[in-house]
């Protein structure tokens, strides 16, 4: 048997920088301030203020806040996420129903969370298991997602009205308590 | 390095059990033949290329290296490879989301220069299919290199719905064209003596047949209707593209005097397209989305906003009247084609002192796209 030495030609995850972990939670008694960032996917802003909207029936929203992204394929810059810290108690990024748009859109919320803003990131179900692998290389496995079904463009704003509200409790929960893995598909 | 001893009549196995390859067998990445490439382009194992801060990954040349060897590379090809891969760490390349969209793209690289034909690189007959080692191998390298080095991988973090070949190696020299037309590094600021790699993020090619008519017109026309194809996604959506002239194309249009800009200018302008002409493509206007689908005072909407967002090159070999033609995977928002100059190796970097250079001028078109 002749035995040879190989160049390992792959990179694999680095670790998590340290202290970087999703933000505190704690649940909110008094009306909060909600940042929502839109990626620009088509029904995407509408389904975000409709989740916006019932989300009020679970926690007290003071005020919400649209920041359109511009394009769904980038990710939130640092100057972005100062901004939004400051004028922000929570963030609900989407939509993620593509593969780019996904991996941004969780970027966003990864950001968020690392600055010490709760967030989370609604994507639609197929593609659960694909942020699941970018959560583990943006050092955030396990983390979670308010899952719609795929696709939204088609939905009618009753259709998303109906959506928002049957999500609504999932992301009260994933804003103030424990970060929960992705919902099963729907 | 990283290195992993196995038995050698098992090597190719063992590759594919570790989901080394893209599904072709690979050339084993000893160290000897790693440190051979590293060699040709005067790089040290731990040179870095680029990082993609949205994957917290940074590649080094020894990662280029080996991937290259895998390709199947020879040595004196891993300068050009350095250079395409140099090229999609540009931030406006957006590798980030190139590598991972529903919609697949190839990383299509376009060599222009002396170096394509040193080292035998194929710009005529079959230039897009088989049988040039080095076509094929510097495209497979780069890919090899995205895959291996960023995670993109099928069921990892390349969500690509269908993909097409190309996605596996997508690579042409361009022929220079006769005068007075220039050759896409000229267009680009470069000198004839330089070469050149410019890369896009595209869908695979589509071959276009024009033999019936050699009216400039005619032959660019029997182009925009593909780029007028309704469920292209770039349509109506201000993107980017390649076009691939060939021969007889080529000469119809030198013949009646045209430029290349002035063919630029009729794609563009005959490649806008009207609401009622994607409707009955099934397509709809997106409005309050992302992408700028505005109507311009014709009543059409365009899908290259700028005659320069059509990358238009001379290649391919004398035949019955064929020519291709690349659209962009997305608009420009998303990813923007990028050129750099082939570096010969030895050459001194610029003294930038402690706080590296700034480029006189240099911009990147918008913050947008950028990851």
């Amino acid at each position: 048997m002749s035995m040879i030495e190989l160049v390992v030609p792959v990179l694999m995850d680095e670790p998590p920088p340290a202290g970087l972990q999703p933000a505190a939670r704690r649940a909110f008694t008094k009306p909060i301030r909600v940042a929502l960032i839109d990626n620009g996917k088509p029904k995407a802003r509408e389904l975000l203020e409709a989740i916006c909207k019932a989300l009020n029936t679970h926690i007290p929203v003071a005020s919400s806040r649209l920041i359109a992204k511009g394009s769904a394929s980038r990710v939130i810059d640092d100057e972005e996420v100062e901004a939004i810290s400051a004028q922000a108690d929570v963030v609900i990024t989407g939509l993620g129903d593509c593969g780019a748009c996904s991996a941004c859109s969780l970027g966003d919320a990864v950001k968020m969370e690392a600055a010490g803003i709760p967030a989370t990131v609604v994507i639609t179900d197929v593609f659960t298991r694909h942020i699941a692998s970018f959560a583990t290389t943006l050092g955030m496995p396990g983390y979670h997602a308010a899952v719609v079904p795929h696709p939204i463009y088609a939905k009618d704003a009753e259709t998303l009205s109906q959506i928002a509200q049957e999500l609504a409790a999932v992301v009260a929960t994933q804003l103030q308590g424990e970060a929960v893995p992705p919902q099963r598909d729907r | 390095m990283s290195q992993i001893t196995v038995d050698e009549a098992e090597a190719i196995e063992f590759m594919y059990e570790q989901s080394w390859t893209d599904g072709l067998p690979v050339v084993p990445p000893t160290s000897a033949r790693v440190q051979a490439m590293l060699a040709a382009a005067g790089l040290s194992e731990d040179t870095i290329l680029g990082s993609v801060p949205s994957r917290r990954k940074t590649v080094s040349a020894n990662i280029a290296a080996s991937n290259a060897v895998m390709a199947g590379c020879r040595p004196e090809y891993f300068p050009l490879v350095v250079t395409a891969i140099e090229a999609v760490f540009d931030p406006a390349f957006n590798v980030n989301t190139v590598a991972t969209s529903t919609g697949g793209a190839a990383i299509c690289i376009i060599v222009s220069g002396p170096e394509a034909s040193r080292i035998g690189m194929n710009a005529e007959h079959n230039l897009l299919g088989s049988g040039n080692r080095a076509n094929a191998t510097i495209g497979r390298a780069v890919r090899l290199t995205v895959a291996n080095g960023l995670g993109a991988k099928t069921g990892k973090l390349d969500a690509s719905s269908i993909g097409h070949p190309g996605k596996i190696t997508l690579c042409f020299a361009e022929k220079d064209p006769d005068a007075p037309w220039p050759a896409l590094r000229l267009e680009h600021g470069y000198r004839p003596e330089d070469s050149t790699v410019t890369i896009m993020a595209t869908e695979g090619p589509r071959q276009i047949a024009q033999q019936l008519s050699e009216s400039p017109e005619d032959v660019l026309l029997a182009f925009t209707g593909a780029m007028k194809q309704p469920s292209q996604f770039i349509t109506g959506k201000r993107g980017q593209c390649v076009v691939i002239l060939g021969h007889e194309h080529a000469q119809s249009l030198r013949k009646a005097g045209w430029s290349k800009s002035q063919a630029r200018a009729f794609l563009a302008e005959h490649s806008r397209i009207s609401p009622a002409e994607l409707a009955a493509g099934g397509i709809h206007v997106e409005s309050g989305a992302q992408h700028d689908m505005s109507i311009g005072a014709d009543g059409r909407i365009a899908t290259f906003a700028d005659p320069a967002d059509i990358t238009l090159v001379t290649a391919g070999g004398a035949g019955a009247g064929w020519s291709a033609y690349l659209p962009a995977w997305a608009p420009k928002q998303h990813s923007l084609s990028i050129t750099r100059r082939l570096r010969p190796v030895g050459e001194a970097l610029p003294d930038c002192g402690p706080d590296g250079c700034a480029l006189p001028g240099f911009e990147y078109p918008s913050k947008e796209g950028l990851s």
